[in-house]
């Protein structure tokens, strides 16, 4: 396995979490970076990465992030990769959270994220199109989809809610053959 | 992961947690509910915003709907994952320290998990059990996420302008139109619509 400074990885990691836009086209642009251009993994390395970080909780491409880094030089490389990975994103929001709560009054400002609630709802949509694919199949599916619907709106405890649709997912998916190995989508 | 390597994580989470627990409650609660979002969110990024929701909108009530929605556009415009909307709700429960632990608390649970299993990779892959466990949490996001959906909408779809935007943006979303774009477009119509 190649070795790469921990700067190295550190700027390459800032660099990828200042360029990387768009959602779940986010995991496509990694691969092609990381696998395609640099090659710091092998294909299959990067797709044994998805399985597992779409098992464990914690936002995907954070996950992927770390777990290159940690491919790569262990854990200090994994620690290098999250902080370059996220830095580019915390400091631009910050700064754009301070500029929405001063200036959230101005004329346009209103008009602005009037436009983008309104999309803001259609990716959300979307992101239940996604979520539809990967993991809803049939009425056993579409039954914990209902029940946690109705167990949210009844505000009951959300570890509760999560504990039961595993538990229930155990019994209702029995008979279903082994989930495919690459479940796309929803990954940001 | 070294035994070293254990001792500095341990003590890194330790000063998290402990340091604005002694000087501000308000912190330290925003440090454990982003941490809790993390450690739930099975199913990636999008799975936070319904766990966000409960907590900070209807539970803490540091947002309202209308920001939360408008912390979540922002996420949107920013580059890497839409978890970093907890850096929008921490900067304004706590302005910049709160932005800061609000970043930290719901990157590094997930972190620890992460870099803990690794030994274990191969047998959690071919878990057949935790595999389906996972898609039945991932099921119920899907029916959370529905909720926060219709939430959303009554809060942001208020006229036939707005139905207009959403509907145009989802099937734009939908053809695969880049999300950039889409957001480009909606940003630059809505201040001349608006």
């Amino acid at each position: 396995m190649l070795v790469l400074s921990l700067p190295t990885l550190f700027l390459a990691f800032l660099r990828l979490g200042a360029t990387a836009y768009g959602g779940p086209a986010m995991m496509a642009y990694l691969r092609q970076e990381c696998v395609g251009r640099r090659q710091w993994l092998t294909e299959q390395d990067f797709k044994d990465g998805m399985a597992l970080c779409h098992t464990i909780p914690g936002a995907t491409m954070m996950q992927m992030a770390t777990y290159m880094g940690y491919r790569l030089r262990q854990l200090p490389g994994a620690v290098v990769a999250a902080v370059g990975f996220v830095l580019p994103a915390f400091l631009l929001m910050t700064g754009l959270s301070a500029a929405y709560f001063a200036f959230g009054e101005l004329p346009l400002v209103p008009a602005l994220f009037h436009g983008l609630g309104a999309i803001v709802v259609a990716i959300i949509f979307n992101a239940c199109v996604f979520l539809t694919r990967t993991a809803v199949h049939g009425w056993p599916g579409l039954l914990l989809v209902a029940l946690a619907f109705t167990a949210l709106a009844l505000r009951v405890n959300l570890l509760l809610v999560l504990l039961g649709a595993a538990l229930l997912a155990l019994v209702l998916f029995r008979g279903d053959p082994a989930p495919a190995p690459t479940r796309k989508g929803a990954g940001r | 992961m070294t035994a070293r390597g254990w001792v500095i994580a341990a003590g890194v989470a330790l000063c998290v947690l402990l340091v604005p627990l002694a000087f501000a409650p308000v912190l330290a609660q925003l440090n454990l509910i982003f941490m809790k979002v993390d450690l739930m969110a099975f199913g990636g990024g999008f799975a936070t915003i319904p766990l966000i929701q409960r907590e900070v909108v209807d539970r803490f009530g540091w947002v309202t709907t209308r920001e939360f929605i408008d912390g979540i556009a922002l996420g949107q415009v920013t580059p890497g994952p839409i978890v970093i909307t907890a850096t929008f709700v921490g900067y304004k429960a706590g302005g910049l320290v709160g932005a800061l632990l609000g970043t930290i608390a719901v990157f590094f649970p997930s972190f620890i998990v992460l870099t803990s299993l690794a030994p274990y990779y191969d047998r959690i892959k071919r878990s057949r059990p935790i595999q389906v466990m996972v898609r039945g949490i991932l099921a119920a996001f899907f029916g959370m996420l529905l909720l926060v959906a219709y939430h959303f909408g009554r809060e942001a779809l208020v006229d036939w302008k707005t139905w207009g935007v959403m509907a145009a943006a989802w099937l734009a979303l939908w053809r695969k139109v880049d999300l950039l774009l889409v957001v480009g477009v909606g940003a630059a119509l809505s201040m001349a619509i608006f």
